[in-house]
C-alpha cells in the first residue's frame, strides 16, 4: 500500500465517494426541504448511506446498529413526533427561520475550517480496508472485555432516559 | 551585656503596662509611670559604676528570639552620661506630673507617653545599630506629637502638635536618607563601624553628615526648622521640660556627638552648622527678649541654648557640647518645672498675669532663681562652666587649632559672647516680671504641693554643683570619652580660660543692664510684633511651603473631581449602557445564541491555527 | 483507501447539521439536524478506528455508545417537544422565548 493522491482513486475509494455523496446530498435535502415528512424520509436515505459507508470501512457491526437504531427506531420516533405535533402535510414555507444567511455562513465556516484541517492533516494518509470486518463477535469481545463499565453506565443512562420520557409524557403530571 | 536594652525596655514596658492598668487606678498609673524612668535611672547608675566597661561595646543582644531585631547597643561614657541625665530628668518629670496633672482626665495615657518618650530617647542614646537609632528617633517624633497635643480640645494644641510633627519630619526625611546613604556606603548598620568607615571617605562623610544634619536641625530646633519648638508650649509644662531638656532636642545634638568623627571629616558641614548655630543663637535670644508669655521666653531660650551646643560641635569640641547639653538639661528642666508650678498656681502663662510671687511661692522662687542664674551663666553654677567651655572651644577654633577655618571660630566666639548679653537681658527681665514688683491678678497664690517642688529642689542640686566637674581638668572629658567607640584624640580640658571669663562677664553685665530697663510690666509687648512672632519665620513657611502646598492641594482636588471622579462614574455609566445594549441580544432565541457561540468558536480556532502555524 | 474521504464526509454531515440546527424552525427538524451532526462525528470515529486498527476498538465502541445516546436523546427530546406542543400548541423553536431578557 503506497501513498497516493486523492486524484488517483481505487475501486473502494470510488464506492465510498459515491455512498458519501448520496449521504451528503440527502442530508442537504433534510435541512432544506419544505416538506417536513420528506425531511424524515431524506434522513432515512442519508443515514442508510452512512451505514453503507460503515460497511465499506469494514465496521460491520456499527453499520447494522446504525440501520437498526437510527432507521428502525429514531426515524420512526421522529415520524411519531411529527404526527403527535400535527406537523403539516405538504410543503410549508415556515419550516425555515429568518436567519438563513447567518446560519449559512456559520455552517460554511465550520465546514471550511474543519475540512481544511482534515485535508491538511490527513490528505495523503491511507487506511487499510482489506482486513477482517468488525463483526458482532469482534465488537462483542471488545465491548465486553474493555468497555464493560461504560456499557453498563450507558444502560443506566438509557433506563433513566426511559423513565424521564415516560414522566414527561404523562399528561396529568408532566404538564 | 544586655543592661542597655533593659534600660530601654523598662520605661517602654512601663508605658504599655501603664496604658493597660492606668485606666483602673490613678495611683497605680502614677506608680508605674514613676517606676519606668526610675528603673532606667537605676540601670544607668549601675552601668556608670561599672566603668570601665569590660564587655564588648557593641552587643547584638536578643540572641535567638528576636535575631533580626537590630539590638546592637553602645555603652561608652557619652551614652551612659546622657542616659543618666535623661532618666534622671524623666523620673523627676513623672513625679512632678503626679501633682501637676492631678485634674487631667487622660493622665494614664499621658504618663504612658512620657515613659515611651523616655524609652525612645534612651534607645537613641544606647543605639549601636543605625536601625535602632532610627526607630528610637521616629518613636520620639510620635510621642512629641501625642504629648504636645495632650490637650487636644484646644485648637492651639492640635496645631502645635501637627506643626511639631511636620516640621521635624521635614528634617527627618534628610535624616533617614542620610542613614540610608551611610548604610549603603559603608555596608554596615553598626554605628561605630559605619562612622569609622564613613570618616575615612570625605565624600561619604560630607553627604551623610549633611543629610543627617537636616534631621538634627529639626529635632534640635535649629534655624530654619526651629519654629515648632515655641509652639510646642501648647503641651503641658512637664512635657515642655522633658522635650526641652532631656529628650527631643537633646537627641539631635546627641546624634551629632555620636557620629562626631564623621562630621569632623566634613568641614563644610561643620561650617554650615556653625553659621546656622550663630543665626539661631542670637536670633532666638533676641526673640526671647520680647515674648509676653512665660513659657515662650523659656522656649526661645532653649532654641538659643541648643545653638550653643551645635556651635560647640561645629568648632570641634564634642565634650563642650555634651557638657552644655547635660548642664542645660538640668537647669532648663528646672526652669520649665518651675514655670509649670507658677502656671499651676496662677492659672495663666501670660507674663501680664504673673508678678510679685516671691513671698507666696518661696521654694519655686529659690529654685527658679538658681535656674535663671545658671542660664545666664553666673559662677559657680553649671551654666557658667559649660558655656565657658563652649567659648573656650570657639577660641581654640579661632586660633586655628581645629578642623574648621579660623573665621568660623571667630564668628562663633563673637556671636556667643553677644548672645550672653542678650541671654542675661531676657533672664533678668523674666525674673523681674515674675517675682519682683507688686502682685498682678487676683486670688490667693499658694506654693506648689511637695510632689511638685521636690523635683525642683532635686534639679537645683545638679544645677548648682554639676559645673564643678569642669574644675578637674580632665575629669568630665575623660568620663565622656571612656570606652569611646570613636577615636577622638586626647580629651580637651573644659576648664574656663581667663579671656573668655572676662568677655562673658562684660557681656553679662551689659545684658543685666538691658534687662533691668525692661523690668516693668508696661514693657510687656502684646506678642504681635514681628520679633515676638519669631522674626517672620512662620510667615516664610506660610509663603514658601503652606501656600504652594495649598495650591497643589487645589489642583489635586480638581484632578480628583474632574478626572478621577468622572472616570469612575464614566466606568459605571458605561457599564450600565453596555449592559443595556447587550440586554437586547438576550431575546430567548436559542438558534441565535448557537450561531453566535459557533462564530466565536470558529474565530478563536482560526486565530489559534494561524498563530500556531506562524 | 484514503482516510480523507470518510473525514470529508464526516465534516460535510456535521456542517449540514449545523446549518439545519441554525435555520430550522420546527423543533423536530432541529432534532434531525442534531442527528446528522452526531452521524458526522460517528463517521470520523469509525474511520479513525479503522486507521489505528487496535484491539480495543475504541472508535467503533464509542460510535455505538453515541448511537445509543442519540436514541436516548431523541426519546427525551420528543417527550419534551410533546410537552411543549401540549402547552403552547406549537413547536416552533423561535417562539419558545420565555427565557429572554426583557429590556429594562
Amino acid at each position: 500500500m503506497s501513498d497516493r493522491s486523492l486524484l488517483s482513486p481505487t475501486g473502494v475509494d470510488v464506492v465510498f465517494a459515491l455512498l458519501g455523496a448520496v449521504a451528503a446530498a440527502s442530508a442537504l435535502m433534510v435541512v432544506t426541504t419544505r416538506q417536513i415528512v420528506h425531511a424524515a424520509l431524506w434522513l432515512v436515505v442519508s443515514l442508510g448511506a452512512v451505514a453503507g459507508c460503515y460497511l465499506v470501512l469494514t465496521a460491520e457491526f456499527v453499520a447494522w446498529m446504525q440501520v437498526l437504531i437510527y432507521l428502525g427506531a429514531v426515524v420512526v420516533l421522529l415520524l411519531f413526533g411529527m404526527m403527535l405535533t400535527r406537523a403539516p402535510i405538504g410543503p410549508s414555507d415556515d419550516l425555515t427561520g429568518t436567519n438563513r444567511l447567518v446560519a449559512f455562513f456559520a455552517s460554511v465556516a465550520v465546514t471550511a475550517v474543519l475540512g481544511v484541517l482534515v485535508v491538511d492533516a490527513f490528505g495523503s494518509t491511507m487506511i487499510d480496508v482489506s482486513g477482517e470486518p468488525s463483526s458482532a463477535a469482534v465488537m462483542g469481545e471488545a465491548l465486553f472485555r474493555y468497555w464493560v463499565l461504560p456499557f453498563e453506565a450507558l444502560s443506566v443512562l438509557l433506563l433513566s432516559a426511559l423513565v424521564g420520557a415516560i414522566a414527561l409524557s404523562k399528561p396529568d403530571e408532566g404538564a | 551585656m544586655t543592661a542597655p536594652l533593659v534600660m530601654v525596655l523598662i520605661p517602654a514596658v512601663a508605658a504599655f503596662v501603664g496604658l493597660l492598668v492606668g485606666g483602673m487606678s490613678r495611683a497605680a498609673a502614677g506608680a508605674i509611670a514613676v517606676a519606668g524612668p526610675l528603673g532606667a535611672l537605676v540601670v544607668a547608675g549601675l552601668l556608670a559604676t561599672e566603668q570601665p566597661w569590660t564587655d564588648p561595646i557593641v552587643d547584638t543582644g536578643f540572641h535567638g528570639v528576636l535575631q533580626p531585631f537590630p539590638a546592637a547597643t553602645v555603652v561608652d561614657g557619652l551614652a551612659v552620661s546622657v542616659a543618666l541625665m535623661v532618666s534622671f530628668v524623666a523620673t523627676l518629670v513623672q513625679i512632678y506630673s503626679i501633682g501637676y496633672m492631678k485634674a487631667e482626665p487622660r493622665y494614664s495615657s499621658y504618663a504612658a507617653f512620657v515613659s515611651l518618650f523616655t524609652a525612645a530617647m534612651l534607645a537613641v542614646v544606647v543605639a549601636g545599630d543605625l536601625l535602632l537609632l532610627v526607630v528610637g528617633w521616629e518613636v520620639m517624633g510620635l510621642c512629641s506629637y501625642l504629648l504636645i497635643g495632650q490637650n487636644w480640645e484646644r485648637q492651639e494644641a492640635r496645631r502645635a502638635a501637627v506643626k511639631a510633627f511636620l516640621v521635624t519630619k521635614v528634617g527627618d526625611i534628610g535624616f533617614i536618607v542620610g542613614i540610608v546613604v551611610l548604610i549603603g556606603a559603608t555596608g554596615t548598620t553598626l554605628v561605630p563601624n559605619a562612622v569609622q568607615a564613613a570618616s575615612s571617605d570625605p565624600t561619604v562623610a560630607t553627604v551623610a553628615s549633611g543629610l543627617i544634619l537636616l534631621g538634627v536641625l529639626g529635632k534640635s530646633a535649629q534655624f530654619p526648622l526651629h519654629a515648632w519648638l515655641p509652639d510646642a508650649m501648647a503641651g503641658p509644662s512637664p512635657v515642655s521640660a522633658l522635650i526641652h531638656a532631656a529628650t527631643m532636642v537633646a537627641a539631635g545634638v546627641y546624634v551629632v556627638a555620636r557620629f562626631y568623627p564623621m562630621f569632623l571629616a566634613a568641614p563644610g558641614v561643620l561650617t554650615a552648622m556653625a553659621v546656622i548655630a550663630c543665626i539661631t543663637m542670637l536670633g532666638a535670644a533676641v526673640i526671647s527678649l520680647v515674648q509676653s508669655d512665660l513659657k515662650r521666653v523659656l522656649a526661645w531660650s532653649t532654641v538659643s541654648q541648643l545653638a550653643y551646643m551645635v556651635a560647640a560641635l561645629a568648632v570641634g569640641s564634642r565634650d563642650a557640647a555634651v557638657f552644655h547639653l547635660l548642664s542645660h538639661a538640668f537647669f532648663k528642666a528646672l526652669l520649665f518645672l518651675a514655670a509649670g508650678a507658677i502656671i499651676h498656681a496662677v492659672g495663666s502663662s501670660a507674663l501680664r498675669d504673673i508678678g510679685g510671687l516671691r513671698r507666696s511661692m518661696p521654694v519655686t522662687f529659690m529654685t527658679m532663681t538658681i535656674g535663671l542664674l545658671a542660664l545666664v551663666g553666673v559662677f559657680p553654677l553649671a551654666g557658667f562652666f559649660s558655656k565657658e567651655s563652649v567659648l573656650v572651644a570657639a577660641e581654640h577654633a579661632a586660633a586655628g587649632d581645629e578642623v574648621v577655618a579660623p573665621w568660623v571660630g571667630w564668628l562663633v566666639l563673637v556671636v556667643a559672647v553677644v548672645t550672653i548679653a542678650v541671654t542675661a537681658a531676657y533672664a533678668v527681665r523674666l525674673w523681674m516680671l515674675t517675682w519682683a514688683g507688686p502682685r498682678r491678678g487676683n486670688g490667693p497664690i499658694h506654693e506648689a504641693p511637695p510632689v511638685m517642688y521636690l523635683p525642683l529642689v532635686l534639679l537645683a542640686v545638679p544645677t548648682l554643683l554639676f559645673g564643678f566637674t569642669a574644675l578637674d581638668v580632665s575629669a568630665l572629658p575623660t568620663w565622656i570619652q571612656a570606652n569611646a567607640t570613636e577615636p577622638l584624640g586626647t580629651p580637651a580640658a573644659l576648664t574656663p580660660a581667663l579671656v573668655t571669663i572676662a568677655l562673658s562677664v562684660v557681656a553679662l553685665l551689659i545684658g543685666v543692664g538691658i534687662g533691668w530697663r525692661s523690668r516693668l510690666p508696661s514693657a510687656i509687648g502684646d506678642g504681635t510684633s514681628i520679633l515676638a512672632r519669631g522674626l517672620g519665620v512662620d510667615a516664610a513657611y506660610d509663603w514658601l511651603v503652606v501656600r504652594p502646598f495649598l495650591v497643589l492641594v487645589g489642583w489635586t482636588t480638581e484632578f480628583d473631581q474632574h478626572v478621577i471622579q468622572r472616570t469612575v462614574s464614566g466606568v459605571g455609566s458605561g457599564t450600565a449602557a453596555t449592559g443595556g445594549r447587550l440586554q437586547r441580544t438576550q431575546r430567548g432565541d436559542v438558534q441565535r445564541y448557537v450561531s453566535t457561540a459557533l462564530t466565536a468558536l470558529i474565530v478563536a480556532v482560526v486565530i489559534t491555527l494561524v498563530t500556531v502555524a506562524t | 483507501m484514503h482516510l480523507s474521504l470518510p473525514l470529508l464526509l464526516s465534516v460535510s454531515l456535521f456542517g449540514i447539521g449545523v446549518y439545519g440546527l441554525l435555520v430550522r424552525r420546527n423543533a423536530i427538524l432541529v432534532l434531525m439536524s442534531v442527528e446528522l451532526m452526531l452521524n458526522g462525528v460517528n463517521v470520523s470515529l469509525v474511520a479513525f478506528d479503522v486507521f489505528w486498527a487496535e484491539a480495543l476498538r475504541a472508535g467503533q465502541s464509542l460510535a455505538i455508545f453515541v448511537i445509543t445516546i442519540a436514541a436516548a436523546e431523541i426519546g427525551l427530546g420528543l417527550a419534551i417537544l410533546l410537552l411543549l406542543y401540549r402547552m403552547r400548541g406549537s413547536i416552533a423553536i423561535d417562539e419558545a422565548t420565555d427565557l429572554r431578557e426583557d429590556a429594562a
